[in-house]
C-alpha cells in the first residue's frame, strides 16, 4: 500500500536523504520520494502495521509526523 | 589509519552532520570532527578505504571541493571557484557552460549592435545619447538570464531559507538595474513599473517553490529593487548619471556573482541535467530581453522629465 507522509521540519535535502535512509532500512517500507518543500514523504508499506515503525524512525531523526 | 582531513560543498546543518556519520560508518571510518562552518570533515580510516567514502559523501550530495584546505570567508576559496569556472572544471559545470552562454551572448550583441549602428538604419536621431543605456541594457540582459537560470538549476538543491533569500536577492538586483536603465530613458514612472515588473518577475519566479513567503519576498524586493532603481537615475540627472550607473553596475553584478559563489558552495555540484537551457535558448531569452529594453528606450512612453 501506498501512504503519504506529512512531516514537519524537513528543511533542506539533506533533511530528505536522511529521511530516506532512516525509512529504507525499515523492512517492508520502501520510499518513493520525500520533498522537503511540500513537507511530504511518498512511501510504499507491506502492510498497515510498518507505518508506526516508520513513524518512529522519522520522529528518532528529529522530525514530527503531522 | 590514517587521519584525513576532507573539504566538502554542501555542508550546513545538523542533518548534513548525520549524513556524514552515517556514510563515514558504512566505510568502517571514524569521523572524528564536523567542521560546519568551514565545510571541513575530520576522519580517520584505511587509506584503502578514503576514495570510496570520498564518492559516497558525493552520491549524498557532499561533493568534495578541491583546492586549498581554507577556512570559509578566505579569499583563497574565491580565487579557486573563478579558476574552477574558468577553466571549466567538472566541479563548477552549471556556472562553466552560462559563463561560456553569456561571453558568446555578449560578443554576438556588439558584433550585431556595430553592424546596426554603422548602418544608416537608425530608428531615432540622437542614438549616440542612447548607446551608454543600451550597453547597460545589455550588461543587465546577460546577467539576468545567467542569475536566473543558474538559481533554476540549484532549485532542488536549496534549502527553504536559501530560496526566500535567493527570490529577494534577484528581484531585488534584477529590479534595480532595469528600474536604473529604464528609469533614465523614459522617467520615473516608466521606469519603475519596468523595473517591478522584472524585478517582481524574477523574484516570484525564483522564490514560489519555497512557498508563499517566498513568493512575497520575490514580490517586495522587485517592488523595492524597480522603484529605487528608477528613483535613483532622477535624482542624477543634473550629476553624472552615466558613471554613476556604470558603478552600481558593477556592484550589482558583484552581488550576483556573489550569490552564485555562495549557492554553489551551499548547495554542491548539481547534476548534469539541471540546467534547462543550452546557448541558442541562452542567447534568444538574452536578444527578446535586450530587444524589447531597447523598443521601450526608444518608443515607449516617456515622462516629462528623463536624461534624454
Amino acid at each position: 500500500m501506498e501512504k503519504t507522509i506529512k512531516v514537519s521540519g524537513m528543511h533542506c535535502k539533506s533533511c530528505e536523504i536522511l529521511l530516506e535512509d532512516s525509512i529504507s532500512e525499515i523492512k517492508g517500507a520502501r520510499v518513493i520520494s520525500a520533498d522537503h518543500k511540500s513537507g511530504t514523504i511518498k512511501v510504499v508499506l507491506e502492510k498497515e502495521s510498518i507505518f508506526v515503525d516508520v513513524k518512529k524512525a522519522v520522529e528518532k531523526e528529529g522530525y514530527k509526523v503531522v | 589509519m590514517k587521519e584525513y582531513k576532507i573539504c566538502l560543498n554542501g555542508l550546513n546543518c545538523a542533518s548534513c552532520e548525520k549524513i556524514v556519520n552515517r556514510v563515514a560508518a558504512a566505510n568502517n571510518a571514524e569521523v572524528k570532527d564536523i567542521d560546519e562552518l568551514n565545510g571541513i570533515v575530520t576522519v580517520v580510516c584505511e587509506e584503502t578505504q578514503i576514495e570510496k567514502l570520498k564518492n559516497d559523501l558525493a552520491s549524498k550530495g557532499f561533493p568534495e571541493r578541491k583546492g586549498p584546505l581554507t577556512a570559509r570567508g578566505d579569499p583563497a576559496r574565491i580565487v579557486d571557484y573563478l579558476f574552477s569556472v574558468i577553466s571549466g572544471s567538472e566541479e563548477t559545470h552549471i556556472e562553466s557552460k552560462l559563463l561560456n552562454y553569456s561571453l558568446a551572448t555578449f560578443a554576438l550583441v556588439i558584433f550585431l549592435g556595430t553592424i546596426a549602428f554603422s548602418s544608416a538604419v537608425l530608428p531615432v536621431a540622437n542614438i549616440q545619447e542612447y548607446i551608454p543605456f543600451i550597453f547597460l541594457a545589455i550588461i543587465f540582459s546577460i546577467a539576468a538570464i545567467f542569475s536566473y537560470n543558474h538559481m533554476k538549476a540549484y532549485k532542488s538543491l536549496m534549502s527553504c531559507s536559501t530560496g526566500m533569500m535567493v527570490g529577494m536577492t534577484v528581484g531585488m538586483i534584477l529590479g534595480f538595474m532595469g528600474g536604473a536603465i529604464i528609469g533614465a530613458t523614459n522617467g520615473m514612472f516608466v521606469g519603475s513599473i519596468i523595473g517591478m515588473a522584472l524585478g517582481i518577475g524574477a523574484g516570484v519566479s525564483l522564490g514560489r517553490h519555497c512557498g508563499s513567503m517566498g513568493a512575497m519576498e520575490g514580490i517586495m524586493a522587485g517592488f523595492m529593487g524597480g522603484i529605487m532603481g528608477a528613483m535613483t537615475s532622477l535624482m542624477l540627472f543634473t550629476d553624472n548619471v552615466v558613471g554613476f550607473l556604470y558603478f552600481v553596475f558593477a556592484i550589482s553584478l558583484a552581488i550576483l556573482m556573489g550569490l552564485s559563489y555562495m549557492m554553489h558552495r551551499e548547495a554542491g555540484t548539481p547534476p548534469k541535467d539541471s540546467l534547462k537551457i543550452d546557448m541558442p535558448m541562452f542567447i534568444g531569452m538574452a536578444f527578446v530581453l535586450i530587444f524589447v529594453l531597447v523598443l521601450i528606450m526608444f518608443f515607449g512612453p516617456k515622462s516629462a522629465i528623463t536624461y534624454l
